[in-house]
């Protein structure tokens, strides 16, 4: 009887330790969230002007998807919000990148400004098309313009396939559960 | 005159409580870190934005096929030597690698002296495409200086350890590592999840 009640506790007790070593080891391989905060619960956001128009949209939904979750909020503004946010516009990456973000910190852990830059001369174009319209080979501006803004929360890109901050192109139409759960979390 | 005292009192005691309400006012939003439109008052204006302390890049690379099909990409079979001291390039000449967005970030892009890259050495082991030395330099966005300290995606290359590298150069010929996939004894490339014979036949 004593076994019994022993085996169950060292059963228990590796199966509690197996969960912690799954989870540690995602997460240790795979970190998402980088340590720096929008302390004020919301970041605001200016399209600039080299953003052509008829992607405004795109840019708008991106930021209310990642608003939607939680308390978190992007809001767009049309000054430039020098404390609490950032830009996107169309410039000149490298020719290797279809697009950057370049996030500025101030002290340990808070976050001070972003640029979201997409290519604006990119070969194969920018569209506005939902995913399932239009030529492959265009890139659409929603899914991209949701990756570079999780890069404004200070999430980093991961090689896990369940999450908008993949590290290659891919069409999104919205966020995965484990974004949802990163903002939530967060704040 | 018990009046015009009363009057000057007042007036006084208005001004004193206008000036304590822009100072307390100043220094919450400064500590809530409150968006101060450009456009605002002198007396928001004198606030000191808090000085930017570290950055990071994000590149989203164009997709794999169309990466190293491009006539500029660097590829080669290396193994990193050597990781070299930081570094420093000024504003400008960061510029001149990559666009730099100025707009809005005037005010604290001068907080800094120069942008930290940390130099890597690699030998070449095979090359697979470009126009590429024995040994050469790599330059990832990497490093600290003077408590401003720089981060991005760009792959970390530890000496001795090979991998197949695809690298790209910018005008002024600084080449940045763009994916580092470390090769396995059996020749697989989990980071890239194909062998080298596979990236060999895409590469054709």
């Amino acid at each position: 009887m004593k076994n019994r009640s022993r085996m169950i506790q060292v059963s228990l007790a590796c199966t509690v330790l197996m969960f912690l070593i799954t989870v540690l080891t995602v997460y240790a391989a795979d970190p998402y969230w980088m340590g720096h905060l929008w302390d004020a619960g919301y970041a605001k956001y200016k399209i600039s002007s080299s953003v052509p128009g008829q992607y405004h949209n795109d840019i708008e939904n991106a930021a209310a998807k990642w608003s939607a979750p939680s308390p978190f909020y992007f809001q767009k503004t049309t000054q430039e919000p020098l404390y609490v946010g950032g830009h996107l516009t169309f410039g000149d990456p490298p020719w290797w990148a279809i697009a950057y973000t370049d996030v500025w910190y101030w002290g340990s852990d808070k976050m001070r400004y972003f640029v979201v830059t997409f290519d604006a001369d990119l070969p194969q174009g920018w569209t506005d098309a939902p995913c399932w319209q239009g030529w492959v080979s265009e890139l659409r501006v929603f899914p991209v313009a949701l990756h570079e803004l999780g890069h404004a929360l200070d999430f980093i890109s991961v090689t896990d396939t369940n999450t908008v901050m993949y590290t290659q192109y891919r069409c999104y139409t919205g966020l995965y559960q484990r974004d949802r759960n990163a903002v939530d979390d967060l704040y | 005159m018990k009046n015009l005292r009363k009057k000057v009192g007042l007036l006084l005691a208005t001004a004193g409580l206008i000036v304590l309400a822009l100072v307390l006012g100043s220094k919450i939003m400064f500590a809530k870190g409150i968006e101060v439109p450009a456009t605002s008052t002198a007396a928001v204006q004198s606030i000191t934005p808090p000085k930017v302390t570290g950055a990071r890049r994000h590149q989203l690379l164009l997709p794999l096929e169309n990466l190293v099909a491009h006539d500029k990409a660097l590829i080669a079979v290396v193994e990193p030597t050597e990781r070299k001291k930081v570094v420093i390039v000024s504003v400008e000449e960061l510029g001149s690698m990559r666009a730099i967005e100025r707009e809005g970030v005037e005010d604290f892009i001068a907080d800094f002296d120069g942008y930290p890259f940390t130099p890597i050495e690699v030998k070449v082991v095979e090359v697979l495409k470009g126009n590429i030395p024995e040994r050469f330099e790599l330059w990832e966005e990497r490093g600290e200086i003077a408590g401003f300290k720089v981060e991005s995606d760009d792959p970390f290359l530890s000496p001795g350890v090979r991998g197949l590298l695809v690298a790209g150069s910018y005008d002024n010929g600084v080449i940045a590592p763009l994916i580092f996939a470390p090769i396995q004894d059996d020749g697989y490339m989990p980071d890239l999840q194909m062998s080298l014979d596979d990236f060999r036949k895409m590469l054709k």
